[in-house]
């Protein structure tokens, strides 16, 4: 075999992988097929790591006779790295720039997608409470995984997290403090409560579930770099068709539309803070 | 020795340099940049650790330099030559098997994000023999695990001559953990770089 040929070949975990995948998908339902390569199987090494599988094909087995081992799994995959007011100046923007546009709606529906632990869905409940529009939106926070979606649902956060939360408000122009949505006691801080009222947690899968109707602005910030470009491109029209005409959509910092087909049906409100707009 | 042979006999062409830098790093790379040809065509991607500051600035600083396009590549962006890559601040660089760049917020690696081992290891897993690594000046162990992985892969590995660096402990874990290809002063690595990118020394043997 010529060294082209076989650079183009995978190697043995390269392709175990491959098949694990194949098998989440038809076993359980959960589709990473079209997640990106390098991130996924540095994940996959790691779970294997951590939990002392030794080869993939022990854990496959696994995985495809136990649906709560799956599950952790999963949580293992998608496990992400959050924080209250991440990015503040992303907070700034749509403080400034979108709040003022969803004041003309009567009731409103944000879709944050991939909230995670849920501290970037508080964060956003925080600032339509101080931006006075607390009592009429609505919040759908959803994840693929259900653990982490328990753990947004209680709101409560290690202490050691705390001053970054406080840093980042700081930076998003905020009228007050963020001491004044929380309280702090026993290394631990948990959220306003009243905030929770306003926020739906539900399970949802960008990848084999459907459009969440009628929103005003979509939040998915550092889900859509876990994905391959075609699924990006797909998930982008999910977003699109959950839009009202008008409605927002926020990304994270680094993650751009400008690659995918169809990006031409947003434009940007502000290019830097990755805040977009459905035009048609 | 320009080129190390491959085992089939024929040389690989170098598709995709990758450097590590930390501490340091920033005079290394500018001082790299200035001894590389002007047209230097093999895209070149540095893992430089930085303050996780939203804009660092450090491109349009480095493009000052050189001739190459000097940028922080956006997701799924694809590789190009002529092209000096820098990772973003608080972000993971990986290369898909695709050749564009995917962007991660996992956890740092070793306290460090952007990691040079994550960004190494995949870049070793796409361009296997067509890959150098260069690890520079820095004041921790990252890019040791990371210049064993592209070993692993029969890439090639520079190190930068530790009594050059301003802080030798990147290098000297590189030499501890891989067993690396050249250990050079900067100018030297950049004069190797050169001869990778020369079609005169493409030709297989």
């Amino acid at each position: 075999m010529s060294q082209d040929s076989y650079a183009e070949q995978l190697n043995e975990f390269e392709v175990e992988v491959e098949c694990l995948m194949e098998a989440l998908y038809l076993r359980w339902g959960y589709d990473f097929r079209e997640y990106s390569r390098a991130s996924l199987r540095r994940r996959v090494a790691r779970y294997m790591s951590d939990n002392h599988y030794q080869r993939v094909a022990d854990l496959q087995h696994e995985l495809i006779r136990d649906k709560k081992r799956c599950v952790h799994f999963v949580r293992g995959l998608t496990v992400n790295v959050t924080d209250m007011f991440r990015d503040p100046e992303f907070y700034k923007v749509i403080r400034e720039q979108v709040v003022p546009e969803l004041r003309s709606h009567p009731f409103l529906k944000i879709w944050h997608a991939g909230c995670s632990t849920g501290e970037e869905a508080y964060s956003m409940a925080i600032l339509l409470h101080e931006e006075g529009l607390g009592e009429r939106a609505v919040i759908y926070a959803t994840d693929i995984n259900s653990q982490v979606l328990e753990q947004a649902s209680k709101g409560v956060y290690h202490e050691k997290m705390l001053s970054a939360a406080r840093e980042n408000y700081a930076g998003t122009g905020g009228p007050g403090r963020l001491d004044d949505f929380i309280s702090v006691g026993y290394e631990r801080f948990l959220v306003d409560p009243k905030l929770k009222k306003n926020i739906v947690f539900t399970q949802h899968d960008l990848v084999t579930d459907q459009v969440f109707g009628e929103m005003q602005m979509v939040i998915c910030r550092n889900v859509l770099i876990y994905f391959r470009r075609e699924l990006q491109t797909k998930v982008l029209t999910l977003f699109h068709d959950s839009l009202d005409m008008g409605g927002f959509l926020g990304l994270g910092m680094k993650e751009s539309l400008r690659s995918l087909p169809n990006h031409i049906r947003f434009k940007p409100i502000d290019e830097s803070a990755r805040v977009f707009q459905r035009i048609d | 020795m320009n080129q190390q042979e491959c085992s089939s006999g024929l040389i690989k062409q170098v598709e995709c340099v990758v450097i590590g830098a930390s501490s340091g790093g920033l005079d290394v790379l500018i001082k790299l940049l200035q001894a590389l040809p002007v047209h230097y065509q093999i895209p070149t991607v540095a893992i430089l650790h930085q303050r996780p500051n939203r804009s660092s600035g450090v491109p349009d600083m480095l493009s000052k330099y050189t001739h190459m396009t000097v940028q922080e590549p956006e997701d799924k962006q694809g590789i190009e030559p002529g092209h000096f890559y820098v990772a973003p601040p608080n972000y993971h660089l990986l290369i898909d098997p695709d050749k564009v760049f995917s962007l991660s917020i996992d956890a740092p690696l070793n306290f460090c994000r952007p990691s040079i081992d994550m960004a190494f290891q995949s870049a070793a897993e796409v361009y296997r023999e067509a890959l150098v690594g260069c690890v520079l000046t820095g004041a921790n162990s990252d890019g040791g695990q990371g210049a064993r992985y592209i070993k692993d892969y029969n890439g090639r590995v520079l190190v930068q001559n530790p009594k050059q660096a301003t802080v030798d402990s990147m290098p000297l874990a590189a030499i501890a953990a891989a067993d690396v290809d050249d250990i050079l002063d900067i100018e030297d690595i950049a004069k190797r770089l050169a001869s990778f990118g020369d079609p005169a020394e493409r030709i297989p043997s």
